[in-house]
């Protein structure tokens, strides 16, 4: 779905869900492809908006990550997502389901976490490229395990098992790459990328995520 | 919602040209065959436009017997002959004789019905080389050339925001036939040769091949030989490659360039107007070019800029047109894309039935 990638990060977790089941549909895929539409139906005006006003966030670059830990679902995979935001524009996003199993919801985000990181990693050549400056992104994250985990260089037994390429996020914290803190969960934009929220909750995440059908 | 492959304009009247581009990748810029015929490409309408929201006839003849045979033939005969005119206007080939070891690939006609938003009708047609009977190694050098990501629009479209740059757009009107090619490439004559060539020369595949002297829509190395000419002369006049991405362009006193195939969008700081200007001038004066003012619209994307700096970014009509193809204009609305307690993962096993 070609509109999810240029302006509607709205619907990029159920075209992520979606599409997985695209070579081989069941009848409960094209009756949430539908409601897919029938989303967009009721939302055809929206616009992704860059705003003039100034953002008050202390980096011109800002990433939201969180993910969904699917210990219930059927292979185990949980729904990973991030979203950053420049200069108050969200830029890029991704909603994906992790490719491994994760033991825990702190796992999961990790592995979240480590995903953002990567995706900041280009972030901070472009924005080196056009300004010349260096940024250091704020990256938020609603866990606090992973926060602990990420600012202390020591393993506990609960992480030690975690591949070591997805320790980047920590690796980067200390080098002052990328900052990780704290946000509540109310405020964690990813989750509309990990997550089937409710009405409310969905429209209030997707004006905080600059789509707006009003200006 | 299965595959979107194939339901972008450009993709329909170029197939061959962008193998295996999977929905996930950034589509290419919508329909525009470089050798737009005059009467179509005028500075300020857009010769572009998407076959999905100028809705195209799904009668449109899918080979050259069909559009001969259908009651439009004098239409899509005009077309044809267009087309061809302006290949041969740009001596993007030459005939010569067939040797022993030519190995020609085979070319064919495409049509489309475009509806401009006035409502009138074109009809246009174009010949593609069928760029999937290339071999490897055969012509087959390097067909690489790389197109910029939304991610860097976007980042850009924010930053320009930010800073209160301007953003032109530039748009290469004979991308492809700009450079020449410089491997040999044969191709077989065109259906409808022995009417669409004035001058006499022989008609048969037997005795007689076409030599491309320039990339023709198809070729599997189409767009490198322009990729490769815009770059050199982009780098002649100051700018260099960002490091992030390789389609962004960047001089020093606030001129940024963002190369999409044959769209160019020029950023500039408002102190930078008279270096910006001195840029698409040497740029408009170096390819046939529009120069299409201030930007409104890339990869099919709109961009608005209100009054006080704010940008928005929207895909207007693209949503009625998908409801019209899944015949849910009527359709109920619905609050949220995915029902929060929907269970996509569930074992597919004791789902209902599998349909198609």
């Amino acid at each position: 779905m070609y509109a999810a990638i240029g302006t509607r990060l709205d619907i990029a977790l159920a075209v992520a869900a979606l599409r997985r089941y695209n070579m081989k549909p069941y009848r409960v895929h094209l009756t949430a492809a539908k409601r897919v539409l029938r989303y967009l139906k009721a939302t055809a005006d929206v616009k992704l908006v860059f705003p003039s006003t100034t953002s008050t966030e202390a980096s011109p670059l800002v990433g939201y990550t969180d993910s969904d830990y699917a210990g219930g679902r059927a292979d185990r995979k949980s729904q990973g997502g991030h979203i950053f935001k420049v200069y108050g524009a969200p830029i890029s996003w991704l909603s994906r389901k992790q490719g491994l199993v994760a033991f825990s919801t702190t796992e999961a985000e990790y592995i979240a976490c480590s995903d953002a990181t990567r995706e900041a990693e280009w972030q901070i050549r472009l924005h080196m490229d056009v300004t010349g400056e260096t940024v250091v992104p704020t990256i938020y994250c609603d866990s606090n395990g992973v926060l602990k985990t990420i600012y202390s260089a020591v393993s506990s037994p609960k992480t030690k098992h975690i591949n070591i390429r997805y320790h980047i996020s920590r690796d980067w914290q200390e080098r002052r790459i990328v900052n990780f803190t704290d946000i509540s969960t109310d405020d964690n934009l990813a989750d509309i990328m990990t997550k089937a929220l409710g009405p409310e909750k969905h429209q209030h995440f997707a004006t905080s995520i600059s789509l707006r059908s009003k200006l | 919602m299965a595959g979107h492959r194939g339901q972008n304009g450009a993709q329909e009247m170029a197939p061959a040209a962008h193998p295996g581009r999977s929905a996930a990748h950034v589509t290419v810029p919508t329909a525009h065959p470089g050798r737009s015929t005059a009467h179509e490409t005028t500075p300020t309408a857009r010769p572009r436009r998407n076959a999905l929201t100028t809705g195209s006839t799904e009668d449109d003849p899918g080979s050259y017997r069909d559009a001969l045979n259908s009651s439009l033939n004098k239409q899509w005969k005009e077309a044809m002959r267009q087309d061809y005119a302006s290949l041969i206007e740009n001596s993007t080939f030459t005939p010569v004789t067939n040797t022993n070891g030519m190995k020609p690939i085979g070319c064919r006609w495409v049509y489309k019905t475009k509806r401009n938003p006035n409502g009138t009708i074109r009809y246009k047609a174009c010949l593609l080389i069928k760029g999937y009977e290339q071999i490897r190694a055969v012509g087959f050098d390097e067909t690489y050339a790389p197109v910029g990501k939304l991610i860097t629009l976007r980042y850009l479209l924010s930053f320009a925001v930010q800073n209160s740059y301007q953003i032109d757009h530039l748009d290469v009107i004979t991308a492809f036939l700009n450079p020449e090619i410089y491997t040999e490439v044969y191709m077989q004559l065109p259906q409808g040769i022995e009417w669409l060539e004035s001058t006499a020369m022989p008609t048969s595949n037997r005795d007689c091949f076409l030599r491309l002297n320039k990339a023709l829509y198809g070729l599997r190395q189409a767009l490198r030989p322009w990729h490769q000419e815009i770059d050199d002369f982009l780098q002649s006049i100051g700018f260099h490659h960002s490091q992030a991405d390789i389609s962004l362009y960047i001089r020093n006193a606030g001129v940024l360039i963002l190369l999409y195939v044959d769209d160019i969008l020029v950023f500039y700081a408002e102190e930078a107007l008279e270096n910006a200007l001195r840029v698409k001038q040497r740029l408009i004066l170096q390819y046939k070019m529009s120069n299409l003012g201030p930007a409104k619209q890339f990869l099919s994307l709109e961009i608005d800029r209100l009054a006080d700096g704010t940008i928005t970014l929207s895909r207007p009509g693209y949503i009625s047109t998908i409801l019209a193809r899944f015949n849910m204009q009527d359709a109920n609305l619905a609050p949220t894309p995915l029902h929060p307690k929907n269970r996509l993962n569930i074992n597919t096993s004791d789902a209902e039935e599998e349909v198609d």
